[in-house]
């Protein structure tokens, strides 16, 4: 969505048009309104369009405006809460937790995966139990973990989340390693490269395109722990708004924290993209 | 092993033009054979006593089947591949220069480095610093007409530029022996004929004329660049003929227009022709054989 954003001012500037060549009206036409704009343009009028209906549909009581609060009515609340002071606590919360789980989680993947990519005995030993945590929903480990630490608290529930982060990184950096290109490291070989310069100059940027990819994958699983993390025994946190929400009835404040989170994870993911573009240059245009 | 004599007897008949005073041999290969394990875990025979002695500073093109093997027996001479059997000499590097580099028909670029970054990467990995490599690359990429795309990317170049890239990533570091694997195979035809000018310029441009084993399919490229054309037989692979190609130099594309040229050309593939054929039946056999055993 990004990317079709700025893409969309690249127009290339046309010639006059001539009335009287058809041909030459079809070119200009086709260049001011290009596919890629107009498909944005559809997009967002469609949910838009929506957002309408669904405002409508409360105004005129086709639906229960107390259950299914109105768009406008959310959008009111937000501000609210927002000029109240009441938001923030539960921002900064979720985006602390995510944001230390998702460093710590990915660091601790990345640096496993690419030593079990490039040394066979750790990949044997590893595999496994990677392969075990990556198709069990994190989230089960949420009370193992309050077990191992004796209690609830904060550092658990960050150390669950980060386990989730941890499990899709290894496994997204073991393949990006296994995946580069033989000839490249021959070439490497060939032309002098030891075990350390082999590692830094051909076996980390040559993984860096699919662990920046893993790293979209990790954000969404990390959110999706950290909501659910918040769900209890914590007072704080966009998950816990929802929950809470939810429990008093109080939809209203349900959705507040559903827009948060998205509005989040848009956020997050827009951060995810301008390190890409930092760290893989050669990958632009 | 190192006794002469029997290396004479061994083989084809040795062409005396290209024997080398005082014995000084680039590359020198007796008997050497690679088997590699395959999915079954049967040996496969890649290479068979293959004897060979390259002159330094000879120019040698190295012609056979698909599958003969060329292409391992290049690994084995670069050393990223043992032989498993003979005895593979390659004499040692100059003292700070690289004993052999090679140019890779996948032209192998790294893609996370600009085209100066990609030609002064052997340099880097000696240890040769950065000032110095650098000014090194920019050199070798002007000399390959890329001067004005030192910063650009791999992906942003033609295939053509961009083995352009991986010739003067070669040259550049100044080795001995260049290894090169159908460098041009995966050009065009014209861009092929331009990159063949250049190799050919780069190469009798040099003061001391550097050993290269060339690997290609194409028998007109063999004869207008090489010294000698060697014909290796299909799979196995082993040494089957050689022919020595004694037109003057500095050549240019202007000899390809000559009967003498193409004569030669065609003596090669006569030689060469029931080989291909062996390897069209044994390759069409063997994917028969695989699709019932798969069954």
């Amino acid at each position: 969505m990004i990317d079709a954003a700025t893409d969309a001012p690249i127009v290339t500037p046309e010639p006059a048009p001539t009335p009287t060549s058809a041909p030459t009206r079809r070119a200009v036409s086709s260049a001011r309104f290009s596919p890629v704009r107009s498909d944005a343009v559809l997009s967002l009028a469609f949910a838009a369009l929506l957002l309408a209906l669904w405002q409508i549909a409360v105004t005129t009581k086709v639906i229960d405006g107390r259950l299914w609060p109105a768009p406008l009515a959310i959008l009111g609340a937000i501000w609210q809460m927002t000029r109240d002071g009441e938001l923030y606590p539960h921002v900064l919360a979720t985006l602390g937790r995510t944001l230390a789980a998702f460093v710590a989680g990915s660091v601790a993947g990345i640096v496993l995966g690419l030593l079990m990519g490039t040394v066979r005995i750790l990949r044997a030993l590893f595999d496994p139990i990677i392969a075990a945590l990556s198709v069990l929903p994190k989230i089960t480990l949420l009370p193992l973990v309050y077990l191992a630490f004796g209690g609830y608290g904060e550092l658990p529930r960050i150390v669950t989340v980060a386990i989730g982060v941890f499990a899709v990184m290894t496994i997204t950096a073991m393949g990006a390693v296994r995946q580069i290109d033989g000839v490249l490291i021959e070439a490497a070989r060939n032309f002098g490269a030891q075990r350390g310069q082999l590692f830094w100059h051909v076996l980390l940027p040559g993984s860096l395109p699919s662990i920046m990819s893993g790293l979209r994958v990790a954000l969404a699983t990390g959110l999706l722990v950290v909501i659910a993390a918040e769900f209890t025994y914590t007072q704080s946190g966009l998950g816990f708004l929802v929950w809470s929400g939810w429990n008093t009835l109080a939809t209203t404040t349900m959705f507040v924290g559903l827009v948060c989170i998205a509005l989040l994870g848009v956020l997050l993911t827009f951060a995810l993209n301008l390190l890409e573009r930092v760290l893989l240059p050669w990958k632009r245009g | 092993m190192s006794d002469t004599a029997p290396i004479q007897a061994a083989n084809m008949p040795h062409d005396t033009r290209h024997a080398v005073p005082g014995g000084q041999y680039s590359v020198l290969a007796r008997g050497v054979g690679r088997t590699f394990p395959d999915r079954r875990g049967h040996s496969v025979t890649a290479l068979t006593g293959v004897d060979m002695e390259i002159a330094a500073g000879e120019f040698v093109c190295l012609v056979g089947p698909s599958g003969c093997g060329k292409s391992t027996f290049l690994r084995l001479v670069a050393g990223l591949l043992a032989p498993t059997a003979g005895a593979l000499t390659v004499a040692p590097a100059r003292p700070g220069k690289p004993q052999n580099r090679m140019v890779f028909q996948e032209y192998a670029l790294f893609p996370w480095k600009t085209a100066e970054g990609n030609v002064a990467f052997g340099l880097e990995m000696t240890g040769i610093p950065k000032r110095e490599r650098d000014t090194i690359a920019r050199d070798w990429l002007a000399k390959v007409g890329l001067g004005k795309f030192t910063h650009a990317y791999p992906g942003q170049l033609s295939g053509g530029m961009r083995q352009r890239v991986g010739i003067a990533r070669a040259f550049a570091t100044d080795p001995d022996l260049l290894l090169m694997d159908e460098p041009l195979g995966a050009l065009d035809a014209q861009t092929k004929r331009v990159l063949q000018e250049t190799l050919l310029t780069l190469w009798q441009g040099e003061a001391a004329r550097k050993t290269v084993l060339y690997v290609t399919h194409s028998l007109e490229e063999a004869v207008l660049l090489g010294d000698r054309v060697i014909l290796m037989t299909a799979h196995p692979g082993t040494v089957k003929a050689e022919f020595p190609v004694s037109f003057p130099r500095p050549r240019t594309l202007e000899l390809t227009a000559t009967p003498d040229f193409a004569a030669l050309v065609y003596n090669i593939w006569k030689a060469l022709e029931g080989e291909v054929r062996r390897a069209i039946d044994e390759e069409s056999v063997g994917s028969r054989q695989s699709v019932v055993g798969s069954r």
